[in-house]
């Protein structure tokens, strides 16, 4: 089985056959026209620029892992307010989950919530969950992946969040170390007024991840904060698209990544502000740091800003090469070793990034993490 | 302690800049080395301490009895040259204490003793960071993170405190410090020296020159030493210039 | 060269139409026309073979459909493919142009006439995609630089056409590129030899006339080794209210050592301001080849009129320590829309790149800098920077960027940038308080925010330049 409409179309048979929350079958049905109408990627597809299609094709889509059935079933009514329109998709990281998912997964964070620690699955082959957080909740989601063995493993996920006014949420997203795993990720963020959504990420490498984030910026003062990191060996592959939209006065958005890249891995990062017609006082941050540490690796960056209005602070940045010279031979001319100041440079790279999000207990467990594969890769 | 005998070496695009140099410096002794711009004497210090866009295309250097040009950078440091850069590169993530501690355990490393205690190198850090003026930024920040210029210099030198070398070449330390953070740095320096220690200053200007007195002053023109002399030749340069000279 | 100071209400100063007879085909394109063409210009047979390859790829293609252009694809079928003004031939007299052409450049400000014309500029004049005249040929011919028409230069210089022609942009590159290298008329060739400097800055100005053709014009500029040449590039429209094609090909190679500036100040009819109504479409394919080591190839644009700019001079960087540049300053306005930008291709080792593009958009217009940056594999120490600034005048505008930036080699490093502004009413008042008009204000402004960029035109034009931008910028601001 590979990746393509038919192989899909056999999944969605066989789980209608086996019956899976049937009130979902109008979602179903509608994204699986949606994706019948875009297709699959074609080479230098927009969304899906710098991922290699061969590797993309190759993937077999056959759940192997599926959920048991939500306790409670949801109907579709319950979440109406929130689920996102399929004919507003065009990027098949957001219709799979939402076409293949066995059902939804409904989370309401409620507004006592006070930093409560949501864990989302992050293994089973197709997830979608739908998440609404009341008005000034506090709430951490925890979006994690076990490392699989050595078997092939496919997984597209996606969530759903609809944050009200007032709110603060904290996603931590890890990609565990698993080179047999291909995963896709997709995040439709909407954020009310005044409310704020910090996202830190990490891929410890995957034979391909991408990750999409779509976050809408929908109430004044609302806040989206991205930082993520790849730290990469042998031929993993990390691809991100990240695509925030401003459409109130006031909003701010960061978006902050960096990778370093060992063996023959690649990354990409195509990032996208776009700030709609009469946004004015707002801000938009982007700014992508790679480190090329090996002759076989290739990182790409497009930092695309789209500007309607001309009272906005928008700026992006992006650079590409190695450890700096200067700052290698002043350590150096200090005694210290060349791989001590290698060490030191690359560890103050990654925390660096990790630094600017505010520290949470979330945010440790990255740390911990990143610490664990830079000293995989760079022992000492 | 340090002997140069006929140094010649090149930049990348081929073009040679120091083309027969010759200096000797023993223990205990100041040198000053002076010259006009483009002369070589920025090159002179790189190439000492290895910086690896200067190739040296001929000639010999001798560091206590060493081959000086056969070792890494990190080594000529570990065995006792220190060199005070005229830019100090900022290295923002990496503390500056953190960094200053790992160059002197790499030191004692190198000569087979133990790393530096927690209360012995603290005890190091507030001795000099109050002969220098530096308040307790400088122990927060990253390498140089945000210094004003005369600040990089005078972290320049409390590295060169912490460390403790034997041949300490000071590249244009004068150059963008004012007349107070001047003094505390001669200070700085004049404190370091004793008889089993040299220093080489490289700069323009007279004023360091006043504050940290050289036994012995040369001046480099055109990739060579043309002159040397004693002390007076500082002021005899600060009347006349470079040109009289041949 | 034109005089831009006397525009009244900055109406297109351009728009008139010369009377003249000219020779055309009827519209249509098809093997037989391209065929018909070519014998028309007697052509060698290897540039009638290129033709015919060209079309047999174009056929196989599809128009580009970029998501920030509002375009109906273009009627291929419904533009004359084969207009040439009825003159003499050219001649290397002045004597024997027409009155009427050479009336018509003087009113472009582009006189041809010995005694008026500048003394340090050789021009070729081109109407409606013919070579008309080209001034100082005898004198460049001292120094063995050939500056001629490229029809003359098919039937002077076969060989150097023929070893050089679609070498830097081959047909099969896109689909204008195809369509023309199929039925390119007319254009410049510049040929400068080894070691020589050429003395007087090298200039083609181009001159639409007739509603119904396009304009398919080819140049090739190519300098020896050690040489080098600096190339102006000038181009103005009628005012018609259908839209016009003009798709054109360029065509730059260095060798070792050899230096090309290649600069445009383009004022294309852009269209009714109120209406969006006619304009140009301005299709054009500008790669430069540095193909020698220590080659350098530097592009600076003003772009200003046309009423869709479609153009990415780019450079293949493919000698050791080879340079390239990228300057622009792309103004829009009314219902102009701009996506352009450059590409930056590192092959060779120690090779360096320099984008500097600023784009002012205004009124309802869209303008866009599209640019990609690729370090190959074996591109070691490659740079490139890149600075991308857009300022918008007004809330119904729109500036996007679109960079691509694609490493493959560790040793090479890329920094790319780009902010956003506006004119600060704070500004326009404090040059208004010292007693600065409104216009000539947001002109000091403008020019303040594009200086990067000026100051790498040639000679007069940078002050041109930003008259030509204060002119366009009038409506548009308070």
């Amino acid at each position: 089985m590979a990746l393509e409409l038919t192989s899909i179309q056999e999944i969605v048979l066989a789980n209608q056959a086996a019956g899976y929350s049937p009130q979902w079958e109008p979602v179903r049905t509608a994204f699986l026209s949606q994706l019948q109408k875009i297709g699959m990627p074609k080479p230098r597809s927009s969304a899906f620029f710098w991922v290699p299609l061969s590797l993309l094709q190759k993937i077999n889509p056959k759940p192997t892992a599926v959920p048991k059935a939500a306790p409670s079933p949801v109907v579709p009514s319950q979440v109406a307010p929130w689920t996102v329109q399929a004919q507003t998709q065009n990027d098949i990281a957001a219709i799979l989950p939402a076409l293949l998912a066995t059902s939804p997964l409904f989370i309401d964070v409620k507004a006592s919530a006070d930093w409560q620690v949501i864990s989302l699955d992050g293994d089973s082959s197709y997830v979608h969950t739908i998440a609404h957080v009341a008005s000034g909740a506090k709430v951490r989601f925890l979006w994690k992946n076990a490392t699989p063995g050595t078997a092939q493993v496919f997984s597209a996920q996606r969530l759903d969040l609809q944050v009200s006014e007032q709110a603060e949420v904290e996603i931590i997203e890890i990609i565990a170390e698993s080179p047999t795993l291909s995963a896709m990720r997709h995040a439709h963020i909407e954020i009310g007024a005044n409310a704020s959504v910090r996202w830190l990420g990490l891929d410890c490498g995957a034979q391909l991840s991408r990750t999409s984030v779509d976050a809408h910026l929908c109430g004044s003062e609302a806040v989206f904060e991205i930082r993520a990191l790849s730290i990469l060996d042998q031929s993993a592959q990390s691809h991100r698209r990240i695509q925030v939209y401003h459409e109130a006065p006031g909003v701010r958005s960061e978006q902050f990544v960096r990778h370093v890249l060992l063996g023959s891995s690649q990354a990409s990062c195509d990032t996208l502000v776009e700030i709609l017609k009469g946004v004015t006082a707002t801000k938009a941050h982007q700014l992508v740091n790679s480190l090329l540490l090996s002759p076989d690796v290739k990182a790409s960056a497009k930092p695309t800003l789209i500007i309607h209005n001309d009272e906005v602070e928008a700026s992006h940045g992006t650079t590409c090469g190695e450890l700096d010279a200067m700052q290698l031979f002043y350590l150096e001319s200090r005694g210290l070793s060349q791989a001590d100041s290698r060490q030191l440079l690359l560890n103050a790279f990654v925390r660096a990034l990790i630094e600017t999000h505010p520290t949470s207990p979330a945010s440790a467990e990255v740390t911990q993490f990143a610490q664990a594969t830079m000293q995989r890769r760079f022992p000492e | 302690m340090l002997k140069i005998h006929n140094l010649k070496c090149q930049i990348p695009d081929g073009t040679e800049i120091l083309k027969g140099l010759d200096l000797e410096v023993k223990a205990g002794e100041i040198h000053a080395i002076m010259g006009p711009n483009g002369a070589g004497k920025s090159t002179l210090s790189r190439v000492l301490s290895g910086h690896p866009d200067f190739s040296v295309t001929s000639g010999t250097v001798s560091f206590l009895d060493q081959n000086l040009l056969e070792l890494d950078v990190s080594a000529r440091a570990n065995m006792g040259i220190f060199m005070g850069f005229q830019y100090p590169t900022e290295i923002p993530g990496v503390n500056n204490l953190q960094f200053m501690r790992m160059a002197v355990d790499a030191k004692r490393k190198y000569a087979g003793l133990e790393k530096i205690s927690d209360a012995e190198f603290l005890a190091l850090i507030d001795k000099w960071t109050a002969v220098l003026e530096m308040d307790t930024r400088y122990r927060e920040r990253g390498v140089n993170e945000g210094f004003s210029g005369g600040e990089k210099k005078r972290n320049e030198i409390l590295q060169m405190a912490v460390m403790q070398p034997k041949l300490a070449i000071l590249d244009e330390t004068d150059s963008g410090v004012d007349i107070d953070a001047l003094r505390i740095i001669s200070q700085g320096i004049n404190n370091l020296m004793s008889p089993d220690k040299a220093i080489i200053l490289v700069t323009h200007y007279q004023r360091l020159l006043d504050l940290v007195k050289p036994h012995k002053i040369h001046v480099l023109r055109a990739g060579r030493i043309v002159l040397s002399g004693g002390p007076e030749l500082a002021l005899e340069l600060e009347k006349r210039g470079y040109d009289w000279i041949d | 060269m034109s005089n831009t100071a006397e525009i009244p209400n900055g109406e297109y100063k351009y728009g008139f139409v010369t009377d003249i007879e000219n020779d055309a085909f009827e519209k249509g394109l098809s093997e037989d026309v391209i065929r018909r063409a070519s014998a028309m210009r007697n052509e060698p047979q290897f540039l009638l073979d290129f033709r015919l390859k060209a079309y047999a790829k174009l056929l196989t293609m599809e128009q580009p459909d970029w998501a920030y252009l509002k375009l109906a694809p273009v009627d291929l079928q419904d533009i004359v493919y084969y207009s040439a003004p009825k003159t003499k031939k050219q001649h290397d007299s002045i004597e024997d142009v027409d009155q009427e052409l050479l009336d018509t450049f003087e009113k472009l400000g582009i006189p041809l006439q010995e005694q008026k014309r500048l003394a340090n500029v050789a021009i070729d004049a081109v109407f409606d995609s013919v070579s008309i005249y080209t001034s100082h040929k005898k004198k460049l011919m001292e120094f063995g630089i050939i500056f001629c028409s490229f029809g003359e230069a098919v039937h002077e210089y076969p060989e150097l056409i023929e070893q050089y022609l679609g070498s830097v942009v081959p047909p099969g590159d896109n689909y204008f590129a195809a369509l023309n290298s199929a039925v390119f008329s007319d254009g410049s060739f510049v040929y400068i030899p080894p070691g020589i400097k050429c003395p007087m800055d090298l200039s083609t100005y181009f001159r639409i006339n007739n509603k119904e053709s396009g304009q398919f014009e080819r140049t090739m500029i190519i300098v020896d080794v050690g040489a080098s040449v600096s190339y102006l590039e000038g181009c103005t429209a009628p005012e018609f209210s259908t839209n016009q094609l003009h798709s054109a090909i360029v065509e730059l190679v260095a060798l070792d050592n050899a230096s090309i500036k290649y600069s445009t100040v383009q004022n294309w009819y852009a269209g009714d301001r109120k209406t969006g109504l006619g304009g140009v479409y301005n299709f054009v394919t500008k790669r430069g080849r540095c193909a020698g080591k220590k080659s350098h190839i530097s592009w600076t644009q003003v772009e200003t009129g046309s009423a869709i700019t479609w153009k990415y001079p780019s450079c293949i960087l493919q000698g050791d320590d080879s340079v390239g540049e990228f300057y622009s300053v792309a103004l829009t306005n009314g219902h102009m829309q701009a996506d352009t930008g450059t590409k930056m291709i590192h092959i060779g080792k120690n090779t360096r790149s320099t984008i500097i593009s600023k784009g002012i958009c205004a009124d309802q217009s869209s303008n866009a800098y599209r640019g990609m940056v690729e370090i190959r594999p074996g591109a070691q120490g490659a740079r490139n920077f890149t600075q991308c600034d857009s300022m918008l005048i007004g809330n119904n505008c729109s500036a996007n960027t679109f960079p691509y930036i694609t490493c493959s080699n560790p040793s090479a490093k890329t920094e790319h940038e780009a902010t956003t502004s506006r004119i600060s009413e704070e500004q326009l008042f404090y040059f208004q308080s010292r007693g600065i008009a409104r216009e000539e204000a947001v002109g000091a402004v403008v020019g303040g925010f594009c200086k990067d960029v000026f100051r790498e035109l040639p000679g007069e034009f940078a002050a041109e330049a930003q008259q030509l931008l204060t002119l366009k910028l009038e409506h548009s601001v308070g």
